[in-house]
């Protein structure tokens, strides 16, 4: 098929907005009566708040009120439930007197201005009796004396398992694979906006959010108000990575607003961002795996340890998310994973980019280039003895993962990047040493059938034959709009302009997951194609009836329908459309549900090359190639895009990026960008991204997805590299200089 | 809060002689502006020291190369006379933030604000620079007197200073270790040695072992080992028992080797 648009590269359409500083955000919408809210959080890890003194406080100019646990709803939610029926645990509170961590949330000030309110929240004194505090998994499991929650403090989620794992009469070989907390480094902080009238008992809210529905339900929860009266909007996005999914900040907007009949805006700083909304889990996973005689992997067995922070939120689901997905990449007759998520009094973990898929793969990819090298083999070969061939039916869940080609990114990936011939020079010695490494996945590209999915669309058509599409579609500022712009512009043969996709908006929308598990433009990209198709065969119906003519002569071409027969002949759309109202036909609309049926596993091979400062023990990734079985991509360049934030992230995550948390009190040691550090474009080689596009998929012309997928084999790929560089094992990130040297200086002891 | 913007020296003066309340002078504002986040602005006056032409000169007088205090450091990187005469303090602006940083970021509000990883420290120490000064109690800087190296000539031998530093990363960082050296060719070796080891402790300081090391030499590659072992010593003496010691200790192999590096390649060309 000749595509138009679909497969063409295209620049995100507000670039130009966001280049300027025209772009507006959540945070710079001014509502007339607007407060200002500032949290006043818990400076001890793990205590009971006695006293309260907000005397002074209360002096500061412009303070309107404090909230705090005794004046706002006690009712327990979990921040990760997106539906209410969810079986989730429920742990948290707006605000609590028994608090759990450095950043927990005792109360909130309110005032006119942001300065005031951040005023008054200094002047707050607090009378705490402080409670022993478990500032690790292990301190947990071994009994809290004080629990941190009278129930579902530690979670053990059901055994994910096939086989008989213990029976396997294989060779042995472990590994304990450790990541360290990170945060998401959205450029945009936190902010959400709540306007509650009392008269009407409306409210609304504007957010930077990927899930409107799920706010709106955990506010309609919280309160006990009518859903219908709760509108959500989702702001425009500087960025999520997982931090902007769950609902932290618009039930606490929408307290302040309850409480004082005014427009509320929470906006946090870096620091709050990083202390009070989610890290990504410290995950520790102890790999057993079997091989047989011909070194083909035939079981695993896991032992996983998430560190869940004050309160569960995810962190079980988080497991099971891992767990599901040990028999999408490798060809097993038995697995079985056992995980354990366990509270602490440090900051919450939940939500990152990937979830569960880049722990999981970190584990499993560390563990098998473990294996080739102590197996002395080649670890793309390796690797090929093991994998799943293409249509394998995974036995976690039973559904089929697709054309999976394994071995071909792995193929074309080692070609890309030069594998043999990168294997092929002599190893150096000397102040710099260079290393390569690669690592492969399967992802996911939607819930089937873990869960029910469905996108439902309304599309219609204006009198001037531009198009208007209502989809809940959750933009993080990295094309998903322009994605879909593409697709239904593809269908009708209509400039991708001339369609407008507005986003999440609970009023409007059709309920839906909102943005999760990589499935925006599977699943809903799908359904705005059939949707699309639907209005198309409207047009061609009213272009048959207005010719008098048989159907299929009849095809849409830039803007209009045209006939086979008679090329000087066509019927523009907006010619349809005044013909359609004129003769009191009705409107050129199309409401539409798709319910996916399949969710194939886009496969990714990554290549990395390292070079080690053998000195200052500083790294570099000097190279990297991806191959990413994306099944079409609609907006190459966009994706090639995503590849290259997902290395960033994943090799910051590797050399540099790592919440330190105080070792007395979990309190947050380096909460600002000045001390977190992150891999920055200039330190960045030219990433290599190759596509594979079979286009056998079910999403709209055959995609897959990409966003999560891209970072999922990249930490294992940067971290082998680096271990080939230096001859070393190391299994846990991030791998500091000081670790560099200290490995260095005990080895030239040796 | 007032905003004075003083276009010469004489009305720096006399706002600087206005006593009434708190004063915040401001350069280019890249100390300033992140310090304020979160902090309420308590200041009475801002006082502007951006448009004052006599502070952002760099000119020779009387032996001396004067550099005034709200010189950009990308300019001093790019200065001739700099250059030519302290090389390490170029090396030091040149590597200083990010290009934006340097466009605006001032000599004068590194040292005014005196963070022990200050770039530009270790190198006005080693040139053995003086700080100009205006203000009842000298709170303003106006500049930067840096005294010439004698002519070069068969005598005196030629001038040389590189300057390495070593961040968490390798651009755009704080510095955990720098190293100024300078020295004088005379007869194809280095002369009259000394290096200023910074970021290894409250103030930069020397190092005269270590000067010692390179003293009479080519700055052959041998030398490395006990160069950066002499550096390691004064370091541990500077920071005895930190955390960061025993990173530092072993790490300053990095700049010791690129100085070597930079007075070698003086050597050859
Ligand atoms: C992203 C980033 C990266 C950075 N990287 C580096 C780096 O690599 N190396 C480094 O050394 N620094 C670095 N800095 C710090 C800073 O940029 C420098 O210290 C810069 O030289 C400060 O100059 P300024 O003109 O911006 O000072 P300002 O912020 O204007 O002032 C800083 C302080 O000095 C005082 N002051 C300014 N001028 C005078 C004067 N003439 N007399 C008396 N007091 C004065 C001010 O009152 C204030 O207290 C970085 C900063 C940022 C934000």
């Amino acid at each position: 098929m000749d595509l138009k648009y679909v497969g063409k590269d295209d620049s995100v359409f507000n670039t130009q907005d966001k280049a300027s500083g025209g772009a507006l955000y959540a945070c710079d919408l001014h509502l007339p009566r607007m407060l200002h809210m500032k949290l006043i959080l818990s400076p001890v890890p793990h205590g009971r708040v006695m006293e309260m003194d907000v005397s002074r406080a209360q002096t500061v100019p412009g303070v309107v009120k404090i909230l705090d646990w005794r004046n706002t709803p006690q009712v327990k939610y979990n921040r990760g439930r997106v539906r209410a029926s969810e079986d989730v645990p429920d742990q948290e509170t707006l605000f609590t007197d028994h608090v759990r961590f450095v950043g927990d949330r005792i109360g909130a000030v309110l005032a006119e201005t942001k300065e005031a309110a951040e005023l008054a929240a200094s002047f707050i004194t607090l009378e705490i009796e402080e409670y022993p505090s478990y500032l690790t998994p292990q301190q947990t499991l071994a009994g809290t004396q004080v629990p941190i929650h009278e129930t579902d403090e530690i979670i053990r989620p059901d055994v994910i398992a096939f086989g008989d794992y213990e029976a396997d009469p294989g060779e042995e070989l472990s590994q304990l694979t450790g990541s360290s907390r990170t945060t998401h480094v959205a450029m945009e902080n936190h902010c959400a906006v709540a306007d509650y009238h009392a008269g009407s008992g409306e409210m609304e809210v504007w957010t930077g959010t990927q899930s409107v529905f799920g706010a709106r339900s955990a506010i309609a929860t919280i309160f006990g108000m009518d859903m219908h009266k709760i509108r959500v909007h989702k702001t425009p996005m500087g960025g999520s990575f997982g931090c902007k999914q769950e609902m932290i900040l618009e039930p606490l907007a929408a307290a302040g607003s309850v409480a004082t009949g005014r427009p509320v805006k929470l906006w946090l700083n870096r620091a709050e961002v990083m202390a009070c909304t989610v890290l990504r889990h410290p995950v520790g996973t102890f790999v057993r795996g079997k091989f047989n005689a011909d070194r083909k992997l035939t079981g695993v067995h896991l032992d996983i340890l998430l560190d869940a922070g004050a309160y569960q939120t995810v962190s079980p689901d988080y497991c099971l998310s891992m767990a599901k997905k040990i028999n999408w990449t490798y060809d097993m007759d038995s697995a079985s994973v056992n995980s354990v998520s366990v509270c602490t009094n440090t900051p919450v973990s939940g939500s990152y980019r990937g979830w569960g898929g880049p722990e999981l793969c970190f584990a499993m990819e560390n563990f098998v280039n473990m294996a080739a090298k102590s197996y002395g083999e080649d670890p793309v070969a390796f690797r090929k003895k093991s994998i799943l061939p293409p249509w394998s039916v995974t036995k976690v869940g039973d559904f089929n993962l697709g054309s999976l080609p394994l071995a071909e990114v792995m193929d074309r990936g080692a070609k890309l990047f030069g594998w043999e011939e990168k294997k092929a020079r002599p190893k150096q010695d000397g102040r710099y040493l260079r290393g390569i490494g690669m690592a492969i996945s399967t992802h996911t590209s939607g819930y089937f059938p873990r869960r029910p999915d469905w996108g439902t669309i309304v599309i219609k058509m204006e009198e001037d034959g531009s198009v208007s599409v209502n989809c809940n579609i959750h933009d993080h500022g990295c094309g998903s709009v322009l994605a879909f712009q593409k697709i239904v512009g593809e269908v009708l043969s209509l400039d991708p302009a001339r369609v407008a996709v507005p986003e999440g908006d609970t009023l409007y929308n059709a309920i839906d997951n909102g943005c999760y598990t990589s499935r925006s433009v599977f699943v809903l990209g799908r359904s705005v194609m059939e949707t699309a198709e639907v209005l198309k065969g409207q047009l061609l119906d009213y272009a048959q009836e207005i010719w008098s003519c048989g159907r299929d002569i009849l095809y849409c071409e830039d803007e209009a329908v045209r006939r086979t027969d008679d090329p000087s002949a066509a019927l523009r759309y907006t010619d349809i459309a005044y013909y359609a109202a004129d003769h009191g036909k009705g409107a050129l609309f199309a409401a539409h549900t798709y319910w996916p049926e399949s969710n194939p596993g886009p496969a990714s091979a990554d290549f990395a090359e390292v070079e080690v400062d053998t000195y200052t023990g500083h790294c570099r990734l000097t190279d990297f190639a991806c191959v990413h079985d994306i099944g079409k991509a609609i907006n190459p360049e966009v994706c090639r895009s995503q590849i290259g934030s997902a290395v960033q992230s994943g090799a910051g995550m590797v050399f540099c990026e790592e919440v330190r948390l105080d070792p007395k009190t979990g309190a947050i040691l380096n909460d600002s960008l000045e001390r977190y550090h992150v891999m920055r474009a200039a330190e960045l080689p030219d990433v290599k991204v190759e596509f594979l596009e079979d286009g056998t998929a079910d999403g709209p012309f055959g995609a897959k997805s990409i966003g999560e997928a891209a970072l999922v084999p990249v930490m294992p790929a940067v971290l082998a590299a680096l271990n080939d560089a230096l001859g070393s094992s190391f299994s846990s990130v991030p791998v500091t200089p000081e670790k560099v040297l200290a490995f260095l200086e005990k080895e030239a002891g040796r | 809060m007032i905003f004075v913007r003083p276009a010469s020296i004489i009305e720096l003066a006399a706002a600087l002689a206005e006593k009434e309340g708190k004063t915040i002078l401001a350069a280019g504002c890249t100390d300033i502006l992140p310090g304020k986040i979160g902090r309420p602005w308590d200041a009475d006056r801002i006082i502007d020291l951006t448009h004052i032409p006599e502070l952002q000169q760099i000119a020779v007088e009387n032996n001396e190369l004067f550099i005034g205090s709200c010189c950009t450091h990308a300019q001093i990187a790019e200065n001739g006379l700099v250059q030519k005469y302290f090389k390490a303090l170029a090396e030091a602006c040149a590597q200083v933030g990010s290009v934006q940083i340097r466009n605006r970021g001032t000599i004068g509000g590194n040292v005014a604000n005196a963070s022990p990883a200050a770039d530009t420290m270790p190198c006005l120490i080693l040139f053995g620079a003086e700080r100009e000064v205006i203000g009842e109690n000298g709170e303003c800087i106006t500049g930067f007197c840096l005294p010439l190296p004698e002519d070069p000539s068969a005598d005196s031998g030629t001038p040389v200073s590189a300057f390495a530093k070593l961040g968490d990363r390798d651009i755009v960082t704080v510095a955990r270790i720098q190293l100024a050296a300078k020295s004088v060719i005379k007869d194809g070796r280095l002369s009259a040695v000394s290096v200023v080891l910074g970021a290894a402790g409250q103030t930069p300081y020397f190092c005269e072992e270590a000067a010692q090391v390179l003293e009479g030499s080519r700055a052959e590659e041998e030398l490395l080992e006990p160069f950066a072992a002499a550096l390691a010593e004064a370091i541990e003496a500077h920071i005895p028992g930190r955390t960061t010691l025993a990173y530092k200790r072993s790490a300053v192999k990095g700049p010791a080797a690129e100085i070597l590096k930079k007075l070698s390649l003086e050597l050859y060309y």
